[in-house]
């Protein structure tokens, strides 16, 4: 194994203690551009609403790699590094629009949408002198590409050239989910940006904690949308790092009336003036209210009510990251259905009432751990049970499982890291 | 452009009692400075030139706003800090029936308890402003915001 993961050790090998070092140690954020994002995953671009016309492009990332993700006169999706082949320059400079073809404005090195260089301005010279030898080929010289699989108008990419189906990579709960939230055309409502002083993989674990959501984000436990004592639970891929936790409205333990008569109400006096903000329009038809699904490595796809969004968190340093957030609704939603959406987005984004602390909770952890490298976190909410599918929302399970797969992606054998019981 | 001289100054009043307010954590009296009827959005300036609906707080009546400032108070936790918001270019704009459109730039500061300051937002106010019983109350404010990648969270209203 190689240096960082030597340096800190796991004192169990079932994940159940993280070392804080592996946070915040800048060879360990290195190793993970190159072996993670840049290695055999597939991680979420976009959406395919977002780039509806050919020649519509995105600058998105994939780790802290700039990539364009864009559409071709034919229809076909494809990504790549916004690197010139020549001098190494960002070719798109705008972070999305429509483009006929992509030109470095350096020297107008020109590629088409699939990344192909098609056009060297002097190529041949000046009157026939000057210009590239003749062994020059244009075809040597594309852009980076990535692989390119779209499920159900959800955008992925892979570094890895030779990545297994995407659908594979998914695994069943995963595309079930994303069949019950992609089931119609999207519209894209808006963006929301969160710059978090912390390292990406602290918000990772985050969503992989339903524990804290009926803890920290007091609102939603005052009104009802989430309780530890809903009915619901957590699905986990085979990989173990991709989860969703799920909770059904309504089925606290009090019967229908007692807890109708809660919502709304905190401590003595406090009721919501605009209720409409809870309302929960069942559109999928199983009654789930609130489900947080994380894609590994880092996408999230969160359903809260009716309000939809993608977040993607995009490492920007080992103690930063932005969180990217792609609110949607649907082609077909009437006026009243957006503004119903529109409304229920006051509770996620940045300001979100019910999402607001995780940058705070976040910033907390991080600012601690560098003055700690050498002791680690206690995940044993749950039990140290196997990392499965689970009834228990009251869990860290799921964080486990985020563990187990970034190990096995970053080449740590959990045996080999165990470096005895330290507590 | 009407604009008067005495409209000026009463705009240029109210913002300064917004800001203040904000400044202070006096959210209660910085919620009395809106109408009866009213809107208060925070939208991201990206969204805006993409003509996208979306805003990171998107209060569009009264007692939405209400509720966040009660939530605020009672249901969040967020970053400890100090606000200061200086505003400048205070401009009146039109009157549109009854109300006084207006914009001015804002530079929103956060000072954390080690009283280090960092610029949290910077940005322009659209707002809308009427007389109600003989004082003036914002209708709208529409706070575009340059600054839409938000440092950390964004609890305490801009």
């Amino acid at each position: 194994m190689d240096k960082p993961f030597n340096q800190y050790a796991w004192p169990r090998a079932d994940f159940t203690r993280i070392p804080y070092g592996i946070y915040s140690d800048p060879d360990v954020y290195e190793q993970e551009q190159e072996r993670l994002f840049r290695g055999p995953v597939w991680t979420y671009l976009a959406l395919d609403a977002e780039i509806p016309e050919p020649g519509d492009y995105r600058v998105v990332f994939v780790g802290d790699t700039e990539v364009v993700v864009n559409r071709d006169k034919a229809g076909v999706v494809h990504a790549f590094v916004n690197r010139c082949a020549h001098r190494g320059a960002a070719v798109c400079r705008k972070n999305h629009g429509n483009a006929t073809n992509h030109v470095c404005i350096y020297h107008q090195w020109t590629y088409d949408h699939s990344g192909q260089l098609i056009g060297v301005p002097f190529m041949r010279g000046v009157a026939g002198r000057g210009g590239v030898p003749n062994t020059f080929r244009k075809a040597d010289h594309g852009l980076q590409t990535l692989k390119v699989e779209c499920y159900n108008g959800v955008v992925f990419g892979s570094f890895d050239l030779s990545a297994g189906p995407l659908r594979d990579y998914l695994d069943t709960p995963i595309c079930t989910h994303l069949d019950r939230l992609m089931s119609r055309p999207l519209r894209i409502l808006g963006y929301e940006r969160q710059r978090v002083q912390g390292n990406w993989k602290l918000y990772a674990d985050n969503t992989r904690d339903p524990y804290h959501g009926g803890l920290l984000h007091l609102f939603q436990v005052t009104f009802g949308i989430y309780r530890n004592t809903h009915e619901g639970g957590t699905r986990i891929s085979a990989g173990k790092g991709h989860n969703i936790s799920f909770s059904v409205r309504g089925t606290d333990k009090e019967d229908a009336a007692t807890a109708h008569k809660d919502v709304g109400t905190y401590q003595e006096g406090f009721r919501l003036q605009a209720p409409e903000i809870l309302e929960y329009r069942d559109e999928f038809g199983d009654g789930v209210g609130l489900s947080i699904m994380a894609v590994f490595p880092n996408a999230v796809f969160h359903q809260i009510g009716n309000s939809l969004a993608v977040r993607q968190i995009r490492p920007k340093g080992v103690g930063e990251f932005e969180l990217f957030w792609t609110f949607y609704g649907y082609a077909d939603d009437d006026a009243d259905m957006t503004a119903h959406r529109l409304a229920q987005s006051n509770l996620a984004g940045p300001g979100g009432l019910i999402s607001m602390e995780d940058g705070e909770a976040i910033e907390l952890v991080h600012k601690m751990l560098a003055s700690g490298k050498d002791r680690h976190s206690v995940v044993e909410m749950g039990g140290a049970e196997p990392i499965e599918t689970s009834s228990i929302l009251v869990s860290e399970i799921p964080m486990r499982g985020f563990w187990t797969q970034y190990a096995s992606v970053m080449g740590v054998r959990p045996d080999d890291a165990v470096a005895g019981e330290t507590s | 452009m009407s604009g008067s001289r005495d409209d000026l100054a009463a705009v240029q009043a109210l913002y300064a009692q917004y800001a203040r307010h904000l400044d202070d954590n006096a959210l209660q009296a910085w919620f009395e400075l809106f109408a009866d009827e009213c809107e208060y959005r925070v939208v991201p300036r990206e969204n805006v030139e993409q003509g996208l609906p979306l805003a990171l707080i998107d209060c569009t009546n009264r007692r939405m706003l209400a509720d966040r400032i009660v939530s605020l108070k009672e249901a969040n936790f967020f970053n400890v800090h100090y606000s200061r918001h200086i505003l400048s270019s205070i401009t009146l704009l039109a009157d549109a029936g009854s109300d006084i459109v207006s914009e001015a730039d804002y530079t929103a500061f956060q000072t954390d308890q080690e009283g280090v300051t960092r610029i949290f937002s910077v940005g322009r106010y659209q707002a809308s402003m009427r007389r109600e019983d003989g004082r003036l109350k914002l209708t709208r404010m529409t706070v575009v915001a340059d600054t839409y990648g938000i440092r950390t969270l964004l609890a305490i209203p801009i």
